[in-house]
């Protein structure tokens, strides 16, 4: 073994460097601080199950006599879902390039549309919902626009994520032989990029079936307005209808974009 | 040196990236039909030169003429037409992996024509998808028309970047260490299909290479860098081993 070259090891992790324990304290600290501030007790959970066990035994059996007009609001509920996250993902596509450190035609365009995507996706979904059923009114068009701006949020980072990932190998052969930008974008960056675009809009897809059941509770349409009044009647077992009915829309949702991107996959 | 037959011209060419002066002074000439192999050692300045001969990078100082045009006094629309006139094939063969092989080749008509029809095969016209077929054929691939470029092998991929360097009708192929990603037997094919077919097609061919070997089989003139200098420019014909030997000291 050559001793010598011990000094020119890069160094090890140091835990006692002076600078770094007082942040280490801080963090220790804020973290106790959070489970006695959020009063998490086990007895008082263990003291709820009675309450618990009776919620669930109004939940059951579900009273299906509804069930019509649950399923026209299920079937509302995915629609201001779709159309949502279509337009979404159509608003979203040329923000996404300028939103790209490598597509964008320059920086002032680039910060601009980093800019509109973080505050699209940092506000979060009820707060737009809210922001839109007081501009627009109670009702889909509230839930739609909710759902769109939060795709905008979504795919316009994914998107500018995965152009910024594209291997720029073809992009540099298109460059060479003089092919103009659009050509590049067209023939290099969107082809190599589809995989991701595909999955980022199925993922967009399913959350907005789970967004868009929560909006109707603050009166953007769709299932969120039964639930809502089925539980502030305390009809807990039309309630279970309603969720069940949930349940089985989010699944169908995610099975299928599941297979449907597992198709995309294979392709490539 | 007739004037007429110059296809590229390199005059005083230097580069420098902050105070790394990597090409120095650099000058020759290529004519017409010419193979040319350029040698040197990693880190002499080669891939450089290649990048600046097509104005891919901007040279320091010197000068650039392809044709007779004079790549640094070009606006950037001309120099992007300018640069239509040169096929590139590179390392790694840079296809797009989700789209068809046809439709790869097509592409190289981009240099000349950006209509959307030739973004995707399918809408392309009859005429260039056939030309990039029989393109296709040249290299000997004719049977994997319908096949996505990421479904190929390292060598195939490599063929369908020259088909798609012709497709652009080029008067010179700059190629830069073309079987560098490639197993022995198919970077000797690739490099010989890649010979054969500009010597037939009387396309002026520079490739970079580290390959001894098929600088002296494929070329007919060797030029040399160490240390950002040329210091071999000889026909393939007088060069001696101990020459190219002071290049790997």
């Amino acid at each position: 073994m050559n001793n010598s070259n011990f000094s020119k090891l890069p160094p090890r992790f140091n835990f006692s460097k002076s600078y770094y324990v007082p942040i280490y304290l801080v963090i220790i600290y804020f973290v106790v601080k959070s489970f006695s501030q959020v009063e998490l007790s086990f007895s008082s959970i263990i003291n709820s199950l009675p309450e618990m066990k009776q919620f669930f035994q109004e939940l059951f059996p579900p009273d299906f006599s509804r069930i019509d007009s649950v399923i026209s609001s299920l079937i509302l509920t995915f629609q201001i879902a779709l159309v949502g996250t279509i337009l979404g993902i159509f608003i979203s596509f040329p923000i996404s390039i300028f939103a790209s450190r490598t597509q964008s035609p320059n920086k002032f365009l680039y910060f601009l549309a980093r800019a509109v995507v973080s505050l699209f996706r940092t506000v979060p979904d009820l707060i737009w919902a809210i922001f839109f059923v007081v501009t627009v009114g109670l009702g889909p068009i509230a839930g739609v626009l909710t759902i769109m701006v939060d795709t905008i949020g979504f795919c316009g980072r994914f998107f500018a994520e995965a152009f910024e990932e594209v291997d720029p190998g073809p992009v540099k052969a298109l460059n060479a032989i003089g092919a103009g930008k659009l050509s590049t974008l067209m023939c290099a960056v969107i082809p190599s990029a589809l995989p991701s675009l595909v999955n980022s809009s199925l993922f967009s897809l399913e959350k907005a079936v789970r967004s868009s059941v929560v909006l109707g509770l603050v009166g953007a349409g769709g299932i969120g307005v039964e639930l809502k009044t089925a539980m502030d009647m305390f009809r807990f077992d039309e309630a279970a209808t309603i969720i069940l009915a949930i349940f089985i829309l989010v699944l169908i949702v995610e099975r299928v974009s599941s297979w449907v991107r597992g198709k995309i996959m294979e392709v490539g | 040196m007739s004037k007429d037959n110059l296809v590229l011209n390199v005059s005083n060419l230097s580069k420098s990236f902050g105070d790394t002066e990597v090409l120095k002074g650099v000058s020759f000439s290529v004519e017409k039909g010419e193979a040319i192999a350029l040698l040197g050692h990693n880190g002499s300045g080669k891939s450089t030169l290649f990048n600046c001969m097509a104005y891919l990078l901007e040279p320091t100082s010197g000068f650039i003429r392809v044709s007779e045009l004079d790549f640094s006094k070009l606006s950037k629309k001309a120099l992007r037409n300018a640069r239509s006139k040169i096929g590139f094939i590179f390392q790694k063969h840079n296809l797009v992996n989700r789209l068809g092989v046809l439709s790869n080749i097509i592409h190289g008509k981009l240099s000349t024509d950006p209509s959307p029809r030739l973004w995707f095969q399918k809408f392309a016209p009859s005429a260039l998808r056939l030309k990039a077929l029989n393109l296709l054929e040249k290299v000997g691939l004719a049977h994997i028309a319908g096949k996505l470029a990421g479904q190929l092998s390292g060598g195939q991929s490599q063929r369908v970047a020259i088909a798609r360097a012709l497709m652009q009708e080029p008067e010179l192929i700059l190629a830069d260490e073309p079987t560098a990603s490639l197993d022995p037997q198919a970077g000797t094919e690739v490099m010989e299909l890649l010979y054969k077919l500009a010597q037939d097609e009387g396309i002026t061919l520079v490739f970079v290479t580290h390959n001894v070997e098929h600088a002296l089989k494929y070329s007919n003139r060797i030029l040399a860098l160490k240390a950002g200098e040329l210091v071999i420019d000889k026909s393939t014909k007088e060069i001696t081993k101990e020459e190219i030997d002071t290049l790997y000291e």
